[in-house]
């Protein structure tokens, strides 16, 4: 990726110490982080004490490279005077690929994910990892889903049987 | 690694918005996972009801009808569901389903109405039915329906969005509707008729931030007609013609009138009807000029059969260049070229393609220009709409060519002709694409 020299790096440190040098451009991905900016200028070292390093760069990893394909879109339609729609729609889905592959991780990481990503505010991140939690629900019987999550029933069983009576018809099963 | 439940601990609305994202079915059924999950779904901000869902509720045991309210098991699942939801309920979809009627849809929409704050409603098949007056609601779209509005109705005054798909309404209402809201900007109206059966229905716009309308035309018993009396914002109309109309040439006078209200937009789209239907203006008796003049024009979408073969058609093409000084970008789907006019000799260009001819925009403005055919191997007919322009436009840019069906050697024929061609624009490309999906709408 071509970098100016002149660009602003800003430095974000995780809950853990460590520090990442990233450009302002991608740093600003995050919203949270583009109102600090906003507000006080010259602020080069953001503490965030709310996210790991590995999250932390886990998020960085995903900032860089949708800024990187924004810049590549815009490259190539101001060398084109118009985007093509073909090249366009290739793009996209090689960002989508890209997203997919990057949300090949186990669930702690993931709820990990979601959590920074709230925080941070990173929407396009946020939508992607919620949807994925969206996916691992979708279509299971609860003891799978459970099962997933390691979530622990702590319902009686007359309490869950009491649940179940009201919408019966979300636990019969249809083919 | 210590099996720990992460998923349960996340924040309550990142957990609901996790379950807006599932069928009804799979986030009620999130309710027996654990105690913090239990009523976690009646958080959920709204209802979207799918065909799948009603689908699967007809194949469950058990009797078909609620024994207690005596209404349909599924119309009594929908109001026990609405009635469980915490509210603000902020949208609600009901599909297109045939056991759909009047009665249930009043029954939920005024449990929805009890609980306020709608902002998205979308309801099919549903007969006759009451609207309440749902003040906050930003987006309707009804298809398949008659409705009425109370008599009290004061009108949407949020409402931005309005889709209206074969509905049946008075003449009163639909202008309440349109033009009681003074957000409105999108409006999409197809197949809309009088509630009265021989009446027939005008649309009139009168609304200060409107800016696309969609509107269909149609001739069927009774007619609906539109006219825009207040639009300043209006950006861009598609105009179409249901395609069952009989007598095309009825239709020419109020389309007309429709398109002379609209003649300050920048994006235009007719449909093959329109575009049929102007032609049956006299245009032996007036040569070069279109009755209407789109000044402001920039963009515009045809959609068109026979353009390159039929002489009238070929003779309105040219009288609508010519009404459109500004016009930047021109697309044109053709999708049958040339099925049925294979032998008929294309149009010589140049016969409408004279200097003297005005065509404003293929001086100084036209720089974008795409054509759509389903099947590149008529050279003929293509090469006719290529010559007009490369010959024609001084500061054409692109050219270029989609097509669905057709190979290489077509493409690299068209181009060896095109060598010769002496180009009005020098910087005019001529790109070939080939599967394209074609022009979106």
């Amino acid at each position: 990726m071509a970098r100016s020299s002149t660009e602003n790096m800003i430095t974000l440190m995780s809950s853990d110490g460590e520090e990442f040098m990233v450009t302002e451009k991608v740093a600003r991905e995050c919203t949270t982080i583009r109102n600090m900016l906003e507000d006080d200028c010259v602020i080069t070292n953001i503490p965030l004490p709310n996210v790991t390093s590995d999250i932390l760069s886990m998020v960085i990893e995903y900032c860089m490279e949708h800024v990187a394909a924004a810049e590549k879109a815009a490259a190539e339609t101001a060398e084109k005077g118009s985007s093509s729609a073909p090249a366009a729609a290739k793009a996209n889905k090689d960002l989508e690929e890209w997203d997919k592959a990057f949300m090949n991780v186990d669930v702690y990481t993931l709820c990990d994910l979601i959590l920074a990503a709230n925080y941070l505010n990173v929407s396009g991140l946020l939508d992607l990892t919620i949807q994925t939690a969206a996916n691992l629900i979708k279509g299971k019987s609860p003891e799978q889903i459970r099962k997933t999550f390691h979530i622990q029933n702590d319902l009686s069983l007359e309490e869950e049987e009491k649940i179940r009576s009201q919408t019966p018809w979300a636990f019969e099963k249809s083919e | 690694m210590a099996a720990v439940d992460r998923i349960s601990a996340l924040p309550e609305e990142i957990k609901v918005s996790i379950l807006s994202l599932l069928s009804i079915t799979d986030a009620v059924r999130t309710s027996v996972l654990s105690r913090s999950w239990c009523r976690l779904w009646t958080f959920l901000p709204g209802l979207h009801i799918d065909r799948v869902f009603l689908n699967n509720l007809r194949l469950l045991k058990g009797p078909d009808v609620d024994l207690e309210s005596r209404i349909p098991r599924w119309a009594g699942i929908i109001e026990r569901l609405l009635s469980s939801l915490c509210g603000p309920i902020h949208y609600f979809t009901l599909p297109n389903y045939s056991r759909i009627d009047s009665s249930h849809v009043n029954r939920f929409l005024a449990l929805i109405f009890q609980k306020g704050s709608l902002e998205k409603l979308s309801i099919s098949n549903a007969g006759l039915f009451q609207f309440p007056c749902f003040g906050s609601l930003k987006y309707l779209h009804l298809n398949l329906v008659l409705t009425s509005l109370p008599t009290n109705f004061e009108g949407l005054d949020q409402l931005t969005s309005l889709k209206l798909d074969s509905v049946f309404i008075s003449q009163r209402d639909i202008n309440l509707l349109v033009n009681s809201s003074k957000k409105l900007t999108s409006f999409h109206g197809a197949d809309l008729r009088s509630l009265n059966k021989d009446e027939k229905l005008l649309v009139t716009f009168n609304c200060p931030l409107l800016k696309s309308i969609h509107f269909q035309f149609e001739r069927f018993k009774a007619a609906v007609d539109a006219r825009v009396d207040f639009a300043p914002c209006l950006e861009s109309v598609y105009v179409g013609i249901k395609n069952n109309v009989k007598e095309l040439a009825l239709l020419t006078e109020p389309v007309m009138e429709f398109m002379a209200d609209i003649d300050h937009v920048c994006y235009l789209y007719l449909d093959p009807l329109v575009f049929e239907c102007l032609s049956e203006l006299d245009v032996v008796n007036a040569p070069h000029t279109f009755p209407i003049h789109f000044h402001q024009l920039r963009c515009l979408k045809l959609d068109v059969q026979g353009i390159c073969t039929d002489i009238t058609k070929t003779e309105m093409f040219c009288h609508l260049l010519r009404s459109m000084p500004c016009l930047d970008q021109l697309q044109i789907k053709d999708y049958d070229l040339v099925k049925g006019v294979m032998f008929i000799d294309p149009i010589s260009p140049n016969k409408y393609m004279k200097k003297q001819d005005g065509f404003h925009c293929l001086d100084k403005t036209l720089t974008r220009v795409e054509i759509y055919v389903k099947k590149l191997d008529d050279l003929n007919h293509i090469m006719w709409m290529m010559y007009l322009f490369l010959l024609n436009a001084k500061v054409l840019e692109v050219l270029k060519i989609s097509f669905s069906k057709g190979g290489p050697k077509v493409t690299s024929r068209i181009t060896k002709k095109l060598c010769a061609v002496k180009k009005a624009s020098l910087d005019a490309k001529v790109v070939f694409v080939a599967g394209d999906i074609g022009l979106e709408s």
